[in-house]
């Protein structure tokens, strides 16, 4: 048994006051194991101590227990003391009779008791007591600062100038963070940019710092002095060591989105460097995902691209973009049924883009100016001739992409017209001819050959192409034939079908039409017949559809454009006879319907309502009830698979029938479709044959599989929120496309649609997001002089091996689309503390002049209101901001300096000055330039003409007061960097309810986490002014070159191991440490511990069901016989 | 889909309009409200006395009465029988000792009557506004296919008051500054949607009973700020707000000089009208300021000539 010395502290009054310390020394005495006993005033003081060493020598004393305060305070106290006095510093404990006795227990008598008890259970405690050594770990010298901004940079210098090596990530292009945004700064008003810029240069020219600016953490593994860190450094597209930043890449770049730097007040290019300044000061491109309109095109054509180009005014790249992907943009541009004005992003802020008519001005432009009509070069002419039926969008789109690969083709057309259904199935007012004709002609100077009149299957059969030396043969014959309904009397006369019925007229054929005229059917063609009806002549046109106008096939355009001129739309409705008299149509008898559950295409299927039956008079019916496929080239000799629908089978990624060098595409193997979806399958056809013809269709096969595959995986990743993305987006209506009269339009076959004209195609192009931000148009490649651009740039990997790492991840302001009171960010001249501060800037997009963001004029009355979400337990943040009291004075201050005639309010709770020379500040506002300060909150801020108007109260008078500001400026709460969050997972830091890193202590340990190696600085830890965050950031810093000026770090002894005889290999404990210090090795079937990771909790002694999990000096026997002593007595 | 309907006093008296238009709109939406069986009164407003507790038995009798005809679900149209039985709800699910209490004394009120009681806890009737059902039952977007006729042009001011929307945490309801439920309803019939910053501003509500005048000037703010925003009508869900904005407006004048008078619309009539509802379901007679005129000019109903 150990020879034990109890001393038992005073504390002053503060234990002596209530136990009676001379009872607990004689009963301690009798204890077994203590040798010696005795009481003093203060144990911690100097005599305090030396009572212990010299005790120690005189009693021959082995160990220590000191009753006295919490161990937290002064245990490493006394084992200094007993290690001078030659014990192992592990044989102390200290006896809280303080926090847990003397200031919780009134009763002295119990309070005294319970001291004594707590020191026995101490004896036996420390009678088992080890001696331990603490043990060594390496240190990397060389920390990791995450973040740029005023914080990081300080905490970067000040680590680098004690000499040891700093590498800054910084996830913006370059350093500065918010202060390098801010104009001048409280109280001294010195210019933030002037005395940030030398502290960025002189990071940037330090010798032992390594900044990787654009770039991100991806992953931190290790502890103290070996930490590993994987940096994913962002591809920037211009090479930083020969860019020149002269600018000359940012005058062609066509892409105008917000920046982020002036907080949206201002746009940038897709190429920017983000203000002059710039650290490194170098360009970057921004792109993003593709663009859902490129997506979902079938063609997938660069809308953003022609967009932007139309936008500035470059037309011919517009026309030379669109070409470059669509072989009849004078088409497309009027008929398309534009899939992608269905995902445009711009639907989630006002109205889809209108994509198709920017493209008709683009295509019309250059038809007209005579730009972009002459095909390209093609560099290399081949032998192999190919052979296309069918002159339609299909076969057209199939010859123009063959030409463009060195192929000549052949189209052979049955109808007297080229052109196919665009020429026979479209009427005129729809898309005239000339534009037709026009796109017809650019493929035909591309060496196309169009023969008319030539029916394959009638005229020449397809066995005598291939005699014909034809290589390969694309089937693109479309449908043509229309289909019957079949109820009684449908060989009356007046009845036609839809199809035919335009062919004639579009083919300048006589044709004769009633006065009353029923359409049946609900798709295209039945709008195009019943507007062409009109237009012959009829006086009353009706639709009958048997569904509703949810299911409704034809394009809403056209059903628009249809009712305005007219017509009339029976929904659920559906005809059940002709009727007639003397072989003359005179009338329908109808039916009707309601939907029942869906049928195969989705649709709900309708079902006829008995005892609904009635007739309407009627002496022409047209039928459009649907289209079947032109299969009149089939023959003995070339049999080809049909589906169960009729159309041709072929195989869905390369287009080949079953016959080989024979492709098929269009309506002939769709069914009927759209235009865009039969240029697709010719574009997709002209590869095949290419592929075919090179003896690669296999290889292709494959290939297209994979992308599909690719696709598949890019359309399951999830979608942010794209209301909140574009929440602070200006609404800005779509541009309407002029059109015809209404009262004009029926009286000829003159185009409906007029199009946009110049101004109105560049204003409706300005409105498109970028959402891909950067197009490659590849202007700046050609502007750039020194060749540092380079599209092809990939995201690397970059791994560090660091000692130490400080997180100084910034804030974000409160979003103002989040503030309903204050108008969701819509007013426009509703701005934040941020956005004032840019205003304010000399560097900013008002060269520093107070103009307000709608429309450019100098605000004579601005109201600041602060405390926005900022102390607002309801709605907001509960916390108080900090800085918003100072800049907002700073800001009416500096808004009177350049306004003197203004007039500047201030709407506060309370003024918090506190600091130096703050109070003052606020002061001279107040005073000098009578800034006025109304105490109390504002309810609401809405628009009114051109003043934001302003109703608040003021509390010291109780007045109700109303304000017609021209500008409002909200100091918004400060929030974590949204960055910070995702630096938390992966850097297991801990933060507050808000989100706000937490610090190890907040009065003793301000500038590092529990975990040790990590610290913090700067407003990623709360809401602090720039003095505060560099003084906080020096502290981090002197932190780190502690750790890194040691020969070696000393970790405490007092860890958990693992007896591996007793470890049964369950991973409990592994689960439970929070230091992800304890590993499962699955061969050994045991844990293994990493001792540097473990901070000795003892959570896992706890969870280990074997006991092979020991704390050192917290065993499983050392407890038991605590309880056992307290449960003695 | 037949949902328990409860109407409260109002809807039988004051605001008859409210509820017949109310009833056939939804009846056109294939809603089928079916009212409850033995309603008793909500309690008109929730209780803000020392005893909190015992003012919650009579709304929530009527919780429990619903739950009784097997409905998970009771729609209201009135606000304020809105704001007290979902407030009721609320307070019974969070606060154990009111659940107790109320349970306490309804337990004997069932027992008298014959019926078996079991403890309600403030979840097992959920409390839906009108304008709730048809947005997540119907959708405001599929109204268009109910559409009779549009309401193409018909500038509305929609007002809010403040019984559908507060507190919003009890109620969660909508945005509590920026609320824009009937907005949505009327931007899909074809509505021009007039944004004014009274949407939800105090009408003056019953204190119009003790000070007629601060009501006066509150009710009148709102009219002359939907006036000046251009509104050809405004739309409320609310009795006591048609009351103070219709009802005073001859009041106004007197009081603030002559203006053109702003017909007040129960949102019901209007949705009523434009999914076809006979005009004499309506009940636009009943209003101080007639509407007819103005609905007539829009061509929305046959004019009358008064």
């Amino acid at each position: 048994m150990k020879r034990i010395g109890v001393f038992v502290c005073h504390c002053g009054i503060n234990i002596a006051g209530v136990i009676d310390t001379k009872k607990v020394i004689e009963e301690i005495k009798k204890y077994p194991g203590v040798a010696y006993a005795t009481d003093y005033v203060y144990m911690c003081s100097d005599p305090g101590q030396n009572l212990i060493k010299e005790k120690i020598n005189e009693e021959k004393l082995d160990a220590v227990i000191v009753a006295a305060c919490s161990p937290s305070l002064h245990e490493q106290t006394f084992r200094k003391t007993v290690a001078t006095a030659g014990l192992n510093p592990y044989q102390t404990e200290s006896a809280n009779i303080r926090e847990q006795v003397s200031w919780v227990h009134p009763d002295k008598e119990v309070a005294t008791q319970k001291a004594i008890q707590i020191i026995k259970s101490l004896v036996e405690k420390i009678n088992l007591n080890e001696d331990l050594t603490p043990f060594g770990i390496p240190v990397t010298r060389k920390a990791l600062v995450i973040g740029g901004g005023i914080s990081g940079i300080q905490a970067a210098l000040d680590i680098a100038d004690s000499g040891y090596e700093v590498i800054l990530v910084e996830k913006e292009p370059s350093i500065g963070g918010h202060m390098i945004q801010l104009s001048e700064t409280f109280p001294t008003l010195d210019c933030s940019q002037c005395i940030m810029t030398p502290k960025m240069v002189e990071l940037n020219q330090h010798p032992n710092i390594k900044l990787l600016a654009y770039s991100e953490v991806e992953d931190v593994s290790g502890y103290i002095g070996n930490f590993k860190v994987k940096v994913r450094k962002k591809a920037r597209y211009v090479d930083i060591d020969k860019c020149t930043a002269c600018d000359e890449c940012v005058k062609v770049c066509p892409i105008d989105v917000p920046s982020d730097f002036d907080r949206l007040l201002a746009n940038r290019n897709a190429i920017y460097r983000p203000f002059p300044q710039a650290v490194p000061n170098a360009f970057v491109i921004e792109k993003t995902e593709p663009a859902p309109c490129k997506i979902a095109c079938p063609i997938h054509q660069d809308v953003p691209g022609y967009m932007a180009m139309v936008r500035v005014g470059k037309y011919q790249e517009a026309i030379n973009l669109i070409r470059k992907t669509n072989p009849l943009p004078g088409i497309c541009g009027r008929v398309c049924y534009h899939p992608c004005q269905e995902v445009c992003r711009r639907l989630y802020v006002d109205e889809a883009l209108s994509i198709a008519t920017i493209k008709r001005f683009a295509s019309d432009y250059a038809l007209r100016a005579g730009v972009g009509v002459k095909p390209p070069e093609v560099a290399e002419q081949r032998e192999e001739r190919i052979a296309i039926i069918g002159s339609g969008p299909a076969g057209l789109s199939a010859a123009h992409d063959l030409a463009l690969l060195g192929y000549r083709s052949t189209i052979f057309e049955a109808l007297p017209v080229e052109g196919g259904m665009l020429a026979v199935g479209i009427p005129d007012y729809r898309l005239p001819r000339d534009i037709l004709q026009a796109d017809i002609d650019y493929i035909k100077k591309m060496g196309v050959e169009i023969l008319t009149n030539i029916k394959i299957g009638k005229d020449l059969t397809i066995s005598d192409l291939q005699d014909q030396g034809y290589k390969a043969i694309f089937i693109a014959t479309g449908a043509h034939t229309g289909l019957e309904l079949n109820v009684p009397g449908k060989d009356l006369e007046g009845i036609y079908q839809g199809i035919d019925f335009l062919r004639q007229v579009n083919l300048k054929e006589k044709v004769k039409i009633g006065k009353r005229v029923g359409v049946i059917g609900g798709g295209n063609t039945a709008m195009d017949a019943c507007r062409t009806a009109l237009r012959l002549g009829a006086e009353e046109v009706k639709i009958i559809y048997r569904r509703s106008r949810q299911e409704m096939p034809a394009s809403d355009e056209e059903i628009k454009e249809t009712q305005e001129e007219g017509v009339d739309i029976h929904y659920l409705l559906a005809p059940t006879a002709f009727l007639g008299k003397a072989g003359k149509l005179t009338g329908l008898k109808l039916i009707k319907m309601e939907l029942g559950e869906p049928d195969a295409s989705g649709r709900r299927r309708p079902i006829p309502i008995e005892g609904t039956e009635h007739e309407i008079p009627m002496d022409t019916v047209i039928l459009a009830i649907g289209q079947a496929p032109e299969l009149t080239f089939m023959d003995a000799k070339s049999k080809f698979d049909l589906t169960r629908w009729n159309t041709l089978a072929v195989d869905d990624k390369t287009l080949a029938t079953n016959i080989q060098g024979i492709f098929a595409g269009g309506d002939v193997e769709s069914g009927p479709a759209t235009i865009i979806k039969a240029i697709a399958a010719g574009k997709k056809a002209a590869v095949s044959i290419h592929r075919y013809l090179l003896g690669e269709l296999e290889e292709y096969r494959s290939e297209l599989e994979q992308e599909e595959e690719e696709r598949k995986q890019r359309e399951e990743k999830p979608e942010p929120d794209w209301v909140e993305v574009y929440k602070a987006r200006a609404r800005q209506k779509r541009v309407k496309v002029p059109e015809l009269p209404r009262e004009e339009r029926i009286k000829s076959f003159q185009e409906v649609s007029l199009g946009y004209e110049e101004k109105l195609a560049q204003e409706e192009a300005s409105r498109c997001l970028a959402c891909g931000t950067c197009v490659e148009c590849m202007e700046c490649v050609k502007a750039c002089e020194p060749d540092a651009i380079d599209h092809q740039m990939k995201d690397e990997i970059k791994e560090f091996e660091v000692g130490a790492i400080v997180v100084a991840t910034g804030y974000d302001l409160y979003p103002l689309p989040e503030i309903g009171e204050y108008g969701y960010g819509k007013y426009k001249d509703v701005i934040d503390g941020l956005q004032f501060e840019r205003l304010l800037s000399a560097s900013g997009p008002t060269l520093g002049q107070i103009r307000r963001p709608s429309d450019g004029k100098v605000p004579k009355e601005v109201v600041f209101i602060k405390c926005v979400r900022s102390r607002d337990q309801e709605r907001g943040m509960p916390y108080c901001s900090k800085v918003c009291c100072m800049y907002s004075a700073k800001h009416a201050m500096l808004y009177k300096h350049r306004v003197p005639d203004g007039q500047a309010y201030v709407f506060y709770m309370d003024i918090r000055a506190g600091g130096k020379g703050y109070e003052e500040f606020v002061q001279r506002a107040t005073e000098e330039d009578e800034v006025l300060y109304l105490r109390g909150r504002v309810s609401k801020v809405f628009q009114h003409g051109d003043k934001i108007i302003v109703w608040g109260t003021d509390t010291l008078t109780g007045e109700k007061i109303e304000i017609a500001a021209d500008l409002v400026v909200l100091a918004t709460a400060m929030l974590p960097n949204k960055a910070t969050a995702d630096l938390v997972k992966k850097l297991k830091l801990p933060t507050d309810p808000y989100g706000f890193l937490s610090e190890a202590h907040p009065k003793l340990r301000p500038v590092e986490f529990i975990s040790s190696g990590l610290y913090l600085a700067g407003c990623s830890q709360a809401p602090k002014d720039i003095p505060e965050a560099v003084a906080q950031a020096s502290g981090a810093a002197s932190k780190v070159v502690s750790i890194f000026s040691r020969e070696e770090l000393f970790h405490d002894p007092a860890v958990t191991g693992v007896d591996e005889d007793l470890c049964c290999g369950c991973g409990i404990c592994v689960d439970v440490c929070p230091y992800r210090a304890r590993t499962l090795d699955l061969e050994k079937k045991v844990v293994e511990v990493n001792l540097a990771l473990c901070e000795g909790c003892g959570v896992c002694g706890a969870a280990c069901p074997t006991g092979a999990a020991q704390p050192k000096n917290f065993t499983d026997k050392q407890m038991l016989e605590m309880v056992s002593s307290i449960l003695r007595d | 889909m037949k949902i328990p309907y409860y109407p409260g006093c109002t809807m039988v008296e004051r605001a008859k309009n409210y509820n017949t238009s109310g009833l056939a709109a939804a009846k056109a939406l294939g809603i089928e409200l079916e009212e409850l069986p033995k309603w008793t009164c909500c309690g008109a407003t929730f209780p803000l006395t020392f005893d909190r507790i015992g003012g919650l038995t009579s709304p929530a009798r009527v919780l429990v009465r619903a739950r009784m005809e097997g409905g998970e679900e009771l729609v209201t149209l009135c606000p304020f029988c809105y704001n007290t039985l979902k407030r009721v709800n609320y307070a019974i699910m969070n606060n154990p000792e009111a659940q107790r209490r109320i349970n306490t004394y309804l337990k004997d009120d069932f027992e008298i009557e014959g019926s078996p009681y079991e403890n309600y806890a403030g979840e097992e009737v959920k409390v839906l506004h009108l304008l709730e059902v048809i947005r997540d039952k119907i959708g405001f977007s599929s109204l268009i296919d109910y559409l009779k006729r549009e309401l193409k042009g018909l500038k509305v001011a929609c007002y809010y008051g403040c019984m559908l929307l507060r507190p919003e945490k009890e109620l969660n309801f909508d945005d509590t500054d920026n609320p824009t439920m009937m907005d949505e309803l009327f931007a899909t019939l074809g509505c021009d949607i007039i944004d004014f910053p009274h949407k939800v501003e105090c009408c003056g509500s019953y204190i119009s009973l003790n000070n007629p005048e601060a009501a006066l000037q509150s009710s009148y703010d709102i009219i002359s700020s939907a006036q000046r925003f251009g509104a050809d009508v405004i739309a409320v869900t609310c009795s006591l707000c048609a009351f103070n904005l219709d009802e005073r407006q001859g009041a106004m004048m007197e009081k603030f000089g002559p203006f053109t008078p702003m017909p007040i619309l129960y949102f019901t009539q209007l949705l009523a009208l434009a999914l076809g509802v006979p005009e004499g379901q309506c009940g636009f007679q009943l209003h101080a300021v007639d509407p007819r005129p103005l609905l007539g000019s829009y061509k929305l109903i046959s004019v009358e000539a008064k």
